[in-house]
Order: C-alpha cells, then structure tokens, then sequence
C-alpha cells in the first residue's frame, strides 16, 4: 500500500475522532498532547470503536489491540494522541496484515 | 462499527475469527471491551467469536427496563437469530453468565455450552455474603480510603445495591487501560440513575436452582479464589448435572483484567468439546485448581455425593 507521511495520519486522525464524538461525548480540543482516557474521557469502549473505525478507514487489519494491551500494562496506562499518530505511521507504513 | 436493531435496540457487536461460534457476554456496566485486548484475539485463532454490548451498556441502546436475565436471554437469542448462529458456546463474565444459564434453559438447542466467568447467581445471592467473603482483607484497606468500611458496605448492600455501584464510582478504574481515570462516566451513571437495572439484574426472574437442576448444557465454571462469588461455583456443583468448576488461585471477580491467560488455559478444551470435556463420572465434577486447602473440602463434597443444597 501507499507509504502515508505521519502528517497526513495526524489529519486523519484527528478527523475520525471529531467524527466519534457522537457517540463518544466529549467537546473539548484535542492535540497530539491529550491523553485519550485522563483528558478526552475516553471509555474502553471508545477505544475499541477508534480502533474499528480506524480499520474501517484505512481499509486494513492492524494490531490494534496489542497497542492497547502493551499500553494497559504500563504504569500509567494512559495513551496519549500522538503515540496513537506513531502507531498508525508505523503500521501503516508497513503495510502490515492488509485486509482480504 | 457494526449494529443491529433488536428487540426494538440498537446493539453493538463484533465478530472475528472462524471455527465453531464462541459468543462473549460482558456483566453489569462492562462492555465489549473487556474481551477486546486479549481474549478476542486469542479466541479468534480457532473460533468464530461475537462480542457485544448488553442493552443499556457501551454503544448499545439503553432502555428504562430489560435487563433481568430473562430479557436479555431473549436479546442473545435475538443477535444470534439475526447473525445466522444456529448454536455456539456463550462464555459470561460475571453477570452475563447468568444471560447464558437462562438461554440454555430456555433454548438449549441453541447452547452448545457455557462458560460461567465468576458468575453471581440471583437465586444464590445467600452464598455471597461479605462475611465470608475471601477477598474482603485484600480490599478493606483500599476501600476504606472512600469510605467503604464493612458495616456501610452490608448495610447499603442490603438497601439498595445502586449505592453501592455509585460508591463505586468515585475509586478509580484499578486495572486495564483506563488504570487510574474515574470509574464514572456519563453513561454508567445514566444507566444507574435512570433505568432499572440495579433492581432487575439482581431478580430471579425465573432462573431458579429447580431450572439450574434441569440444565443438561454441558458447564464450565472459573471462579477466582477470593472472589465473593465463589461459594456459588461450589455448590453448583451439587446442583447442575453437567458441570465443572476450577478455580484460579489468588485472584478475585476481575481476574479477566489481570490473569486472563489463567482462564484461557482453562476453558480452551471445553470450547473445543463441551460434552466431552464434561461428559463424565461423579468423579470429575470437582473443583480443581486451588492450592487453597480450605476450598478442597467443599468440593469434595459434591464429589461424594452429599445431600444437596448443604452448603
């Protein structure tokens, strides 16, 4: 698949999470800085359906739960948008596990 | 993210894998998302395995009423129907395997098998008290920093449960991802405030021990150790024809969160054969699994043949 620069993922991003905010209930701005659970109030839920709807936009699998998985075991569990933004470049890029 | 309208609902659901169809119901004020980080994903690799959202719960509908176990067997029976799933092994956590006791009575074609994940029972409810309650010295501690000391505890549990649930809700999350964010949220607070689930989910509603008798759907129960809830899984060893239970030492109610792998290499084999896994002697209706002395005996109980309901 196309490589996708960490800008135009960044836009995207932002975009899909402006778009869940229906179901997601949160009003605030959000940066690269904003922790997804501590700042943006996301639930487990939320998350989930970011990382459905992230698959769903770029058309492709993606370890989405691992990344969670590995962020739950941290001392501070939260994720910040900009690790989310790396995340996504790097798999992406790889053009890992595309969906049949 | 995929939906179906059900039973008048919209209910939120996934699905990933293929094999034999393994469904994965979440308890009170969880959603989908406890099985999402690892369970799903492991699961996925030899079954096809739904999760979803109760109504009143994560992006599924909410409504005033339907939440007894009654109601929402017919919302399983319902996203089955409307999935094509002609039978599979429904695994419940907490709550929700209350919902797949109550459609394997009332569907049992429908139920291949069950897996009951520290299941609280509502006609139970005299085995979970906290004065016996295993868990109850790991916690007093971290709970009396919010002001839940033993005597409010058994007294605003005993008046109505929803306090306990809005108590609850000024300790932060202690696992998990959300690890360290309030628990509360809009929508739990919605669902307890504004419906009658903390009254329904704690009825009856019909799931009586006389029905549990008469369940032939093979059971699987994991108990943590120290859960509340585990004298439960003991005696439905007395009660239920095709059951077994196991026991995961040194872990409580949320042992989904923290040793989820424990679990996995318990209820792989019966997802596999249910009816194999527990069509069997007297012998293996017994609860394995602990270490703990102290438990072994009331297995033993049920193994021997004692009188019923002596627990």
């Amino acid at each position: 698949m196309q490589n996708l620069d960490r800008s135009v993922i960044r836009t995207d991003l932002l975009k899909i999470l402006d778009e869940l905010r229906d179901d997601w209930e949160f009003s605030g701005e959000v940066t690269e800085e904003s922790g997804l659970f501590t700042q943006l109030e996301f639930e487990s839920i939320d998350a989930v359906a970011l990382g459905s709807a992230l698959e769903d936009h770029y058309n492709q699998s993606l370890p989405f739960a691992e990344f969670l998985t590995k962020a739950a075991e941290r001392k501070a569990a939260d994720i910040k948008v900009g690790e989310l933004v790396d995340f996504l470049t790097s798999h992406l890029r790889n053009g890992e596990g595309e969906r049949a | 993210m995929a939906k179906a309208v059900l039973n008048g609902i919209d209910v939120h659901y996934q699905i990933k894998g293929e094999g034999p169809d393994v469904v994965l119901i979440h308890g009170v004020t969880s959603t989908l998302a406890i099985w999402y980080m690892k369970v799903l994903g492991a699961l996925s690799r030899r079954f096809r395995v739904t999760i979803y959202d109760l109504r009143g719960h994560g992006y599924s509908g909410m409504t005033e009423t339907g939440y007894t176990s009654d109601a929402m067997a017919d919302d399983l029976l319902a996203l089955l129907d409307h999935l094509g799933i002609e039978r599979a092994c429904v695994v419940g956590h907490s709550f929700g395997g209350s919902i797949a006791l109550h459609l394997a009575a009332k569907r049992p074609d429908r139920i291949a098998g069950v897996v009951l994940a520290d299941t609280g029972i509502a006609c139970l409810r005299r085995l979970r008290t906290i004065e016996d309650w295993p868990g109850w010295k790991n916690w007093k501690d971290e709970l009396g920093e919010y002001g839940i000391t033993y005597d409010w505890f058994v007294e605003a549990e005993g008046r109505d449960v929803a306090d306990v649930i809005r108590k609850s809700f000024e300790i932060p999350q202690q696992f998990g991802i959300r690890k360290g964010a309030p628990r509360s949220t809009a929508r739990l607070r919605k669902l307890i405030n504004e419906t009658r689930i903390t009254e329904e989910f704690r009825s009856v509603a019909g799931l009586t021990e006389e029905v549990l008798e008469k369940i032939q759907t093979p059971i699987l129960a994991v108990y943590g150790e120290t859960s509340p809830y585990q004298k439960m899984g003991t005696h439905l060893a007395t009660v239920m024809p095709n059951y077994r239970c196991k026991l995961i030492p040194d872990t409580g109610h949320f042992y989904l969160m923290h040793k989820v792998d424990e679990f996995l290499t318990r209820i792989e084999g019966f997802l596999m054969d249910p009816s194999g896994f527990v069509g069997e002697t007297e012998e293996r209706r017994v609860c394995d699994g602990t270490t703990d002395s102290s438990v072994e005996p009331r297995c033993e109980a049920s193994r021997n043949g004692s009188t019923r309901n002596q627990l």
